[in-house]
C-alpha cells in the first residue's frame, strides 16, 4: 500500500521506479511486442515535430537531448520537455547575442495566405497541410532500403539559401502598416522576475516557451468571437536562421551553427478605435524553436490580442496579459496539476473540521441545518 | 587554474549568509564570520555574498580595491540608485539612498557599514520584528548622523536595511527595527 | 560560472534568492518576487521551499522534511533524497527536536520550535487576496496601499452565511500589523503558532516565483471580528468531547481521521514525530 505511505515511502517510491523502468521497456500489455530500444538518433530524425514540440517548451535549441528526453520521458512531451528544461535551468549564460535578423533564414518553407503570390514565392516545403489523413498502410512494414531512398530525394529547395523580402516589408512601404518602433529590449524571462506588467519582449519570451496546446486554446478564443481578431497569416516561415555569437575575446560576431525556427506574421485589420488617423493593419508576431505551425501563428495571434487588450483594456481573455501569460507555461501548469495527486488530508481534515463547527453552529442557533 | 580563496569561495559564501541570515532575523545579534573572510574586512565577504552582476552597487566612500571592486562583478551606481551601498561608518552620508516603493518596498538599499568594532562603543537599544523585547546593539566609529538619517530614510514598509562589519563581525539593523536611542 | 556543486543552484540563482530572503525578512509578509529556477521536481510539489532550503543548507546541518505531518510519505522522501544528494554533509533527520533546517508542506511541527531551527514552507498560493481578486497586478495595489476591504468583505459575507469564516487552512492573518500573508495551506490548528514564534519561518512559492518571510518574534494575526474570533480545529466526538490521539492519547494535538472498514473512524496524531516521541519512540533501536 504505497500512497499513503504513513510508514514504507522508500519502499513505494522503490516500487514505482521498477513498475515505470518495465513499462519503458515496453510492458504496456501481456500481448505488446516491445520491438527494439528507441536509438536516440531514431527519436531526433524520424520524429521530430515532437523533438520540436519538445525544444521550443523545454526553452533550449538541443534536438539531440530533446530526443533523450522524449525517450526517458516515455513519449510524454510535457514530461520531456520538463525534463530538458531542469537541465537548461543549471546552464550558465554565458552572453547575450545580438538582435538576428530572419531575413537571413535559409528557407525550408515559407508561405503568404494574404497574397497569391509574393516577391521571392511561395514555398510549399515539407507541409501536411494539404494532404489527405487517411492511413498508408505501407509503413506498417517499411523496409530500410526504401526508407533510406525517400531521404536522398529531399527537394532542393530546401538548401537553397535565398533572400525572401518579408512581406510585410511591402505593406510597410504602402503606409498601411504603422512603422516599426523603437526596438525593446530583450528579457531573459529565466533571470527576470516576472512581476506585471510586464513588455512585450517578455511576454513574446514567454509565448515561445509556452505549450502548443495552451497557445492554440487562447488563439482559437480570440477566432471564435472572444476578441476582435480578424487575422490573415502575412507570412509564415520554416528555415534555419544562422546564429552569431560575439567571440569570447575579440568581441566580433561569428557564426556558432544554425537553428531551425518557425516565424510568423499575422495581419489585422483596421486597427484599434482609439489610434487617430486613418486606419491601419496592425501586426501580431510569433516564432519559435523547431517546426511548430501551429504554436508560430497561435503565438502572433496571442500577441496582437494581448496588444490590443494593452492598448484599450482587455475585454476578453485572450486579450488579458496577465491572464494569458500565467497559463501557458505547459511545465508549470502540469506540475501544478498533478501535484493534487499527492495526499491533502491535513486541509482535508481541516475543510471537514470548518464545516462540522459550521453545522454545529447552525444546531446550537436551532434554526438551520435541516 | 587560479586558486579561489575566501571570501571568493562558494562554500564559505553559504557560511557567511547562513550567519547574515541568522543575524538579520534577529537584529543587533553579533555573528563571527572570521573563518570565511580569508584575511579581507567582513564587509566584503558580506558583498561577496549576495552581489554579482545582477545587483548595482556603490562604494559610497571607495574603501575597496579596484580589484576587489570589479571581482564582486556588480554593476557600479550611484548612491541614490544602488542596491548595495558600502559607506564608512565613521563619516556621516552626504546622500540619499534608494527607500523602495510601495509597490516595491524590497528595492530599499541594504548599505553595509564599515565600523571600528561591534560590541563596544554607543549602545543603542532596539525593538521590533526578530527581537523577544528589547536588544542592545554597540557599535564604535559610528557617526550619529546614521541613525537621524535612518529615522528620515524609514518610513514602513519603505526604507533601507543597516548591516554593521567591523573586520571580522556583523549584526544587522533593518527596517523594521525601532532603535531606541543611546543608552548608558 | 557552472552550476555549484553543493545544492544543485547555479551561483546566482542562490544569490538572488539570497537577496530575496533578506528583503523578505525586511518587509515581513511582503511577497518579494524572483525569478525561480526549474528544478528536476515539478512544479507544485515544493519546488518554491526546496530552492529556499537548498540555498541555505551547510555540510553539518540536519533536515526534516514532511509533508501532511509526515516524514515518509512519498513526496516527502523524493524531496528529502533529492536535498541529500544534493547537498553533501547534510543529515536527514525525522525527530524535530534534532532538525536544524525543517522543509514542510501544510504543518507545522506540533513540538515548539526552538531558536536556531528554520522554518521553510513549500507554498501553493503566495497571495492571500487571490481568493477575491484573479489579477495580480490589482492585487499587488492593493497590498502596497493596505486596501483589504475585499478580503474582510469576504470574511464577512462568510459568517452571516454560514457563521463561520469559510476558510479552513491558508487562514489569512496580519504580520506586524501590515501585510495580510496566506500561512500555505497549513490548518488553523498551526496559525498561532506563527505568532512571536522562536524560529525564522520562510516562504517559497516555486511556481508563482514568490519569497516571503516572518521573522522570529513578529506578530501574526488572524484575520477576525470582536464577535466572531478566530477558532481553531475542534476535533469534537458526538458528546462534545474532544477526541484524542489512538496511538499516544494526546488531547492537544491535530488529528488524522482514519475511516475503518466497516464504519467508524479512528483519529491519530497527523504529526507523525510528536507521537512517537510522546510514545518514547517505540520504533527507535
Amino acid at each position: 500500500m504505497g500512497y499513503v505511505a504513513i510508514r514504507g515511502g522508500e519502499g513505494a517510491i522503490a516500487a514505482a521506479v521498477q513498475a515505470l523502468e518495465a513499462m519503458r521497456c515496453g510492458a504496456v500489455e501481456p500481448a505488446c511486442e516491445p520491438g527494439e530500444p528507441l536509438a536516440i538518433a531514431a527519436v531526433r530524425s524520424q520524429l521530430r515535430l515532437l523533438v520540436d514540440r519538445v525544444i521550443g517548451e523545454g526553452g533550449i535549441y538541443d534536438p539531440v537531448r530533446a530526443a533523450w528526453a522524449i525517450k526517458q520521458a516515455h513519449g510524454d512531451p510535457l514530461e520531456a520537455s520538463f525534463i530538458l528544461r531542469a537541465w537548461r535551468s543549471q546552464l550558465p549564460r554565458l552572453g547575450e547575442t545580438a538582435v538576428h535578423d530572419t531575413r537571413r533564414l535559409r528557407i525550408l518553407r515559407r508561405i503568404s495566405a494574404a497574397f497569391k503570390d509574393v516577391p521571392g514565392g511561395q514555398v510549399l516545403g515539407p507541409s501536411t497541410d494539404y494532404l489527405q489523413r487517411l492511413f498508408r498502410v505501407e509503413l506498417l512494414d517499411e523496409s530500410p532500403e526504401s526508407f533510406r531512398a525517400a531521404v536522398a530525394r529531399l527537394p532542393g529547395a530546401a538548401a537553397e539559401a535565398a533572400d525572401f523580402p518579408a512581406v510585410v516589408d511591402a505593406l510597410r512601404a504602402e503606409g498601411l502598416l504603422a512603422p516599426v518602433g523603437e526596438s525593446e529590449a530583450a528579457v531573459d524571462i529565466t533571470r527576470e522576475p516576472l512581476v506585471f506588467p510586464i513588455p512585450r519582449p517578455a511576454r513574446l519570451a514567454h509565448m515561445a516557451r509556452g505549450e502548443t496546446g495552451a497557445l492554440l486554446a487562447f488563439a482559437y478564443s480570440t477566432m471564435r468571437g472572444y476578441g476582435y481578431l480578424h487575422p490573415t497569416v502575412a507570412e509564415l516561415r520554416v528555415g534555419w536562421l544562422p546564429v552569431e555569437l560575439p567571440h569570447p575575446l575579440s568581441g566580433e560576431l561569428q557564426e556558432a551553427g544554425e537553428a531551425l525556427i518557425t516565424e510568423c506574421q499575422i495581419v489585422a485589420t483596421h486597427g484599434t478605435e482609439s489610434e487617430p488617423g486613418p486606419p491601419r493593419i496592425l501586426l501580431g508576431y510569433g516564432a519559435c524553436f523547431g517546426h511548430n505551425e501551429t504554436k508560430a501563428i497561435a503565438m502572433a495571434m496571442c500577441d496582437r490580442a494581448l496588444m490590443a487588450g494593452e492598448e484599450r483594456g482587455a475585454r476578453h481573455p485572450a486579450e488579458d496579459s496577465e491572464f494569458v501569460i500565467c497559463h501557458i507555461d505547459g511545465i508549470e501548469a502540469m506540475g501544478f496539476c498533478n501535484h493534487y495527486k499527492l495526499p491533502h488530508y491535513v486541509t482535508f481534515a481541516s475543510d471537514l473540521e470548518n464545516i462540522r463547527a459550521s453545522r454545529a453552529k447552525y444546531a446550537e442557533d436551532g434554526d438551520g441545518g435541516g | 587554474m587560479i586558486a579561489i580563496d575566501h571570501p571568493w569561495r562558494s562554500d564559505g559564501q553559504r557560511q557567511v549568509f547562513r550567519r547574515l541570515l541568522a543575524a538579520w532575523a534577529e537584529p543587533g545579534s553579533v555573528a563571527d564570520i572570521a573563518p570565511w573572510c580569508g584575511g579581507a574586512h567582513a564587509s566584503l565577504a558580506v558583498l561577496a555574498c549576495l552581489c554579482d552582476a545582477a545587483t548595482s552597487f556603490c562604494d559610497a566612500d571607495q574603501l575597496l580595491s579596484p580589484t576587489d571592486r570589479s571581482r564582486l562583478a556588480a554593476r557600479p551606481a550611484p548612491a541614490g540608485e544602488a542596491a548595495f551601498i558600502l559607506a564608512d561608518a565613521a563619516r556621516p552620508p552626504a546622500w540619499v539612498p534608494e527607500r523602495g516603493s510601495l509597490l516595491a518596498p524590497e528595492r530599499g538599499a541594504t548599505i553595509v557599514l564599515r565600523c571600528q568594532s561591534l560590541g563596544e562603543g554607543a549602545v543603542v537599544a532596539l525593538r521590533g520584528p526578530g527581537i523577544a523585547e528589547r536588544a542592545a546593539l554597540a557599535v564604535s566609529g559610528l557617526h550619529p548622523a546614521w541613525w537621524t538619517a535612518r529615522a528620515c530614510w524609514c518610513a514602513y514598509p519603505l526604507g533601507v536595511d543597516f548591516v554593521f562589519c567591523d573586520a571580522t563581525r556583523l549584526a544587522c539593523v533593518p527596517r523594521t527595527t525601532t532603535v531606541g536611542g543611546e543608552e548608558s | 560560472m557552472a552550476a555549484d556543486d553543493f545544492g544543485f543552484l547555479d551561483a546566482y540563482a542562490v544569490r538572488e534568492i539570497r537577496r530575496a530572503l533578506l528583503k523578505a525578512l525586511a518587509v515581513p509578509g511582503y511577497q518579494v518576487p524572483y525569478a525561480s529556477r526549474e528544478m528536476p521536481i515539478a512544479r507544485g510539489f515544493g519546488t518554491g521551499g526546496l530552492q529556499l532550503s537548498l540555498s541555505v543548507l551547510l555540510p553539518g546541518d540536519r533536515i526534516k522534511v514532511i509533508d501532511q505531518g509526515a516524514d515518509d510519505s512519498v513526496n516527502a522522501v523524493n524531496l528529502r533524497r533529492f536535498i541529500v544528494a544534493a547537498c553533501p554533509g547534510v543529515q536527514p533527520v525525522t525527530r524535530t527536536a534534532e532538525a536544524t533546517v525543517i522543509q514542510t508542506r501544510h504543518r507545522i511541527p506540533e513540538r515548539p520550535l526552538m531558536p536556531g531551527q528554520l522554518m521553510i514552507y513549500q507554498v501553493p498560493y503566495p497571495d492571500p487576496l487571490q481568493i477575491v481578486e484573479p489579477r495580480e497586478a490589482e492585487r499587488r495595489r492593493m497590498h502596497a496601499e493596505g486596501d483589504y476591504a475585499r478580503l474582510w468583505v469576504k470574511l464577512y459575507e462568510d459568517v452571516v452565511r454560514f457563521r463561520e469564516v469559510a476558510l479552513s487552512n491558508r487562514y489569512p492573518a496580519r504580520v506586524h500589523g501590515r501585510y495580510i500573508i496566506d500561512p500555505s495551506p497549513i490548518p488553523r490548528w498551526d496559525l498561532p503558532k506563527l505568532h512571536r514564534s522562536a524560529v525564522p519561518h520562510l516562504f517559497g512559492a516555486g511556481r508563482e516565483k514568490k519569497i516571503y518571510a516572518v521573522p522570529p518574534h513578529t506578530a501574526v494575526e488572524p484575520l477576525a471580528f470582536a464577535d466572531v474570533p478566530f477558532e481553531v480545529e475542534r476535533f469534537r466526538d458526538e458528546q462534545g468531547r474532544r477526541r484524542r490521539c489512538a496511538r499516544c492519547q494526546a488531547d492537544d494535538t491535530y488529528l488524522d481521521q482514519i475511516p475503518l472498514p466497516g464504519g467508524g473512524s479512528r483519529w491519530q496524531c497527523n504529526d507523525q514525530d510528536a507521537c512517537d516521541e510522546r510514545l518514547g519512540y517505540p520504533d527507535a533501536r
